[in-house]
């Protein structure tokens, strides 16, 4: 006669996803997480946040010299596997098990989300002057060099990918060659670029390059920096080409037009207190006003807006820098948080209740 | 070669004006400055009484603080009133012989007065100038630069109210003029509005929203009877009219915070002022220290009750000071370092003593003392010596956030801390098996259930922390230092928890983990703002390192000590 199945044996059966749950896995994984946020923090010190972001926390192999280390994407990968593994092994939905699977699934949700942000998050920022009308944003630190031919994008690089000396292939048999690449530069008052230190800040370099362009007969060595209002153009009895360095821009489906700005101040100074910007949004077949102000953003169509800060123009005139994201996962932190607090809540209250 | 004529001409009419102002000088008077220091003034931002201002400026340029509210407004009400006296106030402190030889000052002296510093600086402007220049300017640099400063923002209140003072004639004595009665060609009035379009510090005259000093309210030529009053006021003081003087200043004061249109502005202005008379939370240090030696005291009732009272009497002068900075600043208490280490350490003294109540242990009550103490330390040493009631940025300038991601990582930190502590006091009795409350295995337990309710403060807060990110800058996380230091004290606490439950970890080691927590939030939540990069920047800091690394290593050495001991008496048996 079988011996009937006890809930001993019951918890005991065996599951393929055994292995991945481990407790060893995140004794170890825990750990090493925390020494790879501290030396990542500290890194940002010396290599900015950007930087030390990419190296510690968005790489899946943190390079130290030649030695190969599991990189914050990785440690976050195998967070999720033996989190995800022991969720559908262990969960438990009565009490005292509930707060410990509530927690456990809004860190699932959490690093989803995270996941999902990772893959198609779009962010950059639009600088608004009264009356000016945008339906672009600006990427914070893709930066892009493009060939246009009568109007025409014919080449496109990301500036990161460029090297000394490459050589561009243009249609026609023409080509580009890059001579330098400065990711910060300044040009000086005899019209070089002049190299200079680059900032920990990424997004306040202003790249440059230096070029040679043989278009037909035509030979010409070029300069441009991506904030340089006029970009090189060289025309020829082929055509006008425009060559540029630019902010990646993602194009919008409906515009923002700015019609105030208001800064309150804090008496007396000039630290401010507050920012709020009114625009109207424009449509195909309407318009219709809309604001963002601090901690106050405007949700539409996917996108939303948020006020950065308020720039001070060389002409005294003030314009509005909107931070502009677009994150299908943005709800995923909101459920992550909710579940997190209810099990966590349930959790310690579980304790304090099965003590009684 | 024009240039210098008229560099001539100015510095004739400068000692010419100085001659002008030949007022009686400040003696032993009977005035009373009550009504007066409760007037209100805009300064970096924030409407506060007079005699608030007097005193930070008294501290720029003494090196002092003032012996108390009246002497400030004394000395300030001389400043402004009396200019041609207080100028030659031997009031500047110079300390650091290098400014001395740099600047050329007569040498063994400790005060000097305006008019010697401000010839010095005058000789000097190149040397200013450059050193305006450094990035990172020495120590004696900065000791320039400083009392530059602090030679320029005496100067400016000086000369703020020189737009309604009698310019007395020593020839025309009974006819004094003011500088609304000189022509427009007058030499001296051009001079005056050439100073008087710099002078933007003493904001006394509100109209809107905005506060202006009464040199931008000539300039601009509206007229305003706050200026008028301001008037009166400064011709009772300077004809040593003390029941008129207090009847003007009065009138004035509530005149300016009638116009200021702020219904809850005096009650604040009272409250400020209520505030730094009572001093409150270095008294309730001081019954912190008194209580926390009296816990230690034998065992009787009666010394029990005592320690009671001292430390409550320590909490409710905490929370007293805290609430008063909460009605100052209209916002919850949490938004600069120094604000939150207050915060943090009332609710953890709190923490302990309600359960050294609700237990019946007097135990706790040493832990509230000890808690008490420890953080009044830590925030004495974020104290800046400039006014510690600031304005927010645009982006914290929320209550919402304040009161939710604020508090909950505030009061995570406060767990922490109880946690940690009551880790410490569980593993020293244990390593000496002492008989003692904290030795027992139920307080062993109880340290776990802390450390639970910590986790959901921190990682609630945590949390909290990014969905307020999301809502102001459109990302939930960032890798910014702080949010990774929030993180690490998260980890930090889920592994000692997991590994608790997987028995990687023994009883002791979970406790020493605790125990440990201590630096894992002072890692967190200090030295993370010693780094000075992020967007956290409202929370940079600097010159505590040293404090911060010795209470690290101190700690450390502590602990070591513990388990040396612990092994030693084999009170450890367990392995880590």
């Amino acid at each position: 006669m079988a011996k009937p199945k006890t809930r001993t044996t019951k918890a005991k059966s065996k599951s393929w996803l055994d292995p991945l749950i481990n407790p060893v896995i995140l004794f170890y994984l825990l750990p090493y997480m925390m020494l790879l946020l501290v030396a990542g923090t500290v890194a940002q010190k010396h290599v900015g946040l950007f930087t030390a972001t990419k190296l510690f926390f968005s790489s899946f192999i943190l390079w130290i010299g030649w030695l190969p280390l599991p990189g914050g994407a990785a440690a976050l990968a195998v967070l999720f596997v033996n989190l995800t593994a022991y969720f559908i092994v262990k969960s438990q939905w009565k009490m005292p098990g509930l707060g410990s699977t509530l927690t456990h699934l809004g860190v699932i949700v959490l690093l989803l989300g995270g996941l999902v942000t990772l893959v198609n998050k779009q962010e950059g920022f639009i600088i608004l002057r009264h009356g000016q009308q945008a339906y672009a944003f600006y990427d914070y630190d893709t930066r892009h060099f493009t060939v246009e031919e009568n109007g025409k994008s014919i080449y496109q690089e990301n500036f990161d990918t460029l090297k000394q000396n490459q050589s561009i292939a243009l249609p026609g048999g023409n080509s580009i060659t890059i001579r330098d690449i400065y990711p910060n530069s300044m040009i000086t008052e005899d019209g070089n670029l002049k190299q200079i230190d680059a900032r920990l800040e990424e997004e306040t370099n202003q790249a440059g390059i230096v070029f040679d362009v043989v278009i037909g007969n035509k030979k010409k060595r070029f300069l441009t920096t991506e904030f340089l209002q006029d970009q090189p153009i060289l025309t020829t009895p082929i055509g006008r080409y425009q060559f540029s360095l630019r902010r990646l821009s993602r194009d919008l489906p409906f515009g923002l037009r700015m019609s105030a700005l208001r800064q309150d101040r804090y008496p007396g100074t000039d630290m401010a207190k507050a920012y709020e910007t009114q625009f109207d949004v424009i449509e195909k077949d309407h318009e219709w006003p809309a604001h963002t102000a601090m901690n106050d953003p405007l949700r539409y169509q996917g996108y939303t807006f948020y006020q950065a800060s308020v720039l001070t123009l060389p002409n005294g005139e003030q314009a509005s820098v909107l931070n502009a994201v677009k994150d299908i996962g943005w709800l995923f932190p909101y459920a992550a948080t909710t579940l997190i607090s209810i099990g966590l809540f349930l959790n310690a209250w579980a304790r304090r209740h099965a003590k009684k | 070669m024009r240039g210098r004529v008229v560099m001539l001409k100015n510095k004739c009419i400068l000692v010419a004006l100085m001659m002008l102002w030949c007022f009686p000088s400040f003696a032993e008077d009977h005035f009373d400055y009550d009504a007066f220091g409760r007037l209100p003034i805009a300064h970096e931002g924030r409407i506060k009484p007079l005699s608030r201002y007097a005193q930070l400026l008294f501290k720029q340029v003494t090196g002092n603080d003032a012996s108390d509210d009246t002497q400030a407004t004394a000395w300030l009400a001389m400043t402004v009133f009396d200019p041609s006296s207080a100028e030659n106030l031997a009031q500047f402190h110079v300390a650091n012989p290098q400014v001395i030889y740099a600047l050329g000052l007569q040498e063994g002296v400790e005060y000097y007065d305006f008019d010697t510093v401000h010839q010095a600086f005058l000789k000097h402007k190149k040397l200013i100038a450059s050193l305006q220049q450094i990035e990172k300017p020495t120590r004696d640099e900065q000791d320039v630069l400083a009392l530059y400063e602090h030679a320029s923002i005496f100067e400016q209140t000086k000369d703020a109210l020189t737009s309604v003072l009698p310019l007395r004639a020593k020839n025309d004595a009974k006819t004094p003029l003011t500088f609304s009665d000189l022509k427009q060609n007058d030499p001296l009035r051009i001079l005056l509005s050439e100073k008087g379009k710099t002078n933007r510090l003493f904001r006394v005259i509100p109209q809107g929203s905005e506060w202006f000093t009464p040199w931008e309210k000539i300039t601009d030529g509206s007229s305003d009877d706050l200026m008028s009053e301001w008037k009166k006021t400064a011709k009772a003081y300077i004809e040593q009219d003390t029941d008129r003087w207090s009847n003007e200043s009065a009138r004035l004061t509530a005149l300016t915070i009638k116009n200021s249109r702020d219904d809850t502005l005096a009650f604040r202005l009272d409250m400020e002022r209520f505030y730094h008379a009572i001093d409150p939370f270095f008294y309730s240090f001081v019954f912190y220290l008194v209580g926390l030696a009296a816990s230690f005291a034998p065992k009787r009732k009666i010394v029990s009750l005592t320690a009671y009272g001292l430390l409550g009497t320590g909490i409710v002068l905490q929370t007293i000071g805290i609430v008063a900075r909460m009605i100052i600043l209209q916002r919850p208490p949490v938004s600069t370092l120094y604000e939150s280490v207050l915060c943090v350490g009332l609710m953890a003294t709190i923490l302990f003593y309600m359960f050294a109540y609700r237990q019946n242990r007097t135990a706790f009550l040493s832990l509230s003392g000890v808690s008490g103490v420890l953080f009044y330390g830590i925030a004495l040493s974020l104290q800046e010596s400039r006014d510690d009631l600031k304005v927010l940025e645009a982006v914290l300038n929320t209550r919402f956030w304040l009161a939710t991601h604020v508090m909950a990582i505030s009061t995570g930190y406060a767990l922490c801390a109880l946690t940690s502590l009551s880790a410490h006091a569980h593993l020293a009795t244990k390593s000496f098996k002492a008989r003692h409350y904290f030795a027992t295995v139920e307080f062993g337990r109880r340290l776990y259930q802390f450390s639970v309710w910590a986790l959901l403060f921190v990682a609630g807060g945590t949390l909290l922390g990014g969905v307020w990110a999301d809502q102001s800058w459109g990302r939930f996380w960032g890798w910014d230092p702080k949010e990774n230091g929030a993180l690490l004290i998260v980890l930090w606490l889920t592994w000692l928890l997991h590994a608790k439950f997987s028995k990687h970890l023994s009883l002791i080691g979970f406790h020493f983990g605790l125990a440990f927590l201590g630096i894992i939030v002072g890692l967190s939540w200090l030295g993370v703002n010693l780094l000075g990069v992020g967007l956290h920047s409202y929370g940079f800091t600097s010159g505590m390192a040293t404090g911060f690394t010795a209470f690290c290593v101190g700690d450390i050495v502590l602990l070591g000590f513990i388990w040396m001991k612990g092994r030693k008496n084999g009170a450890f048996t367990a392995t880590l």
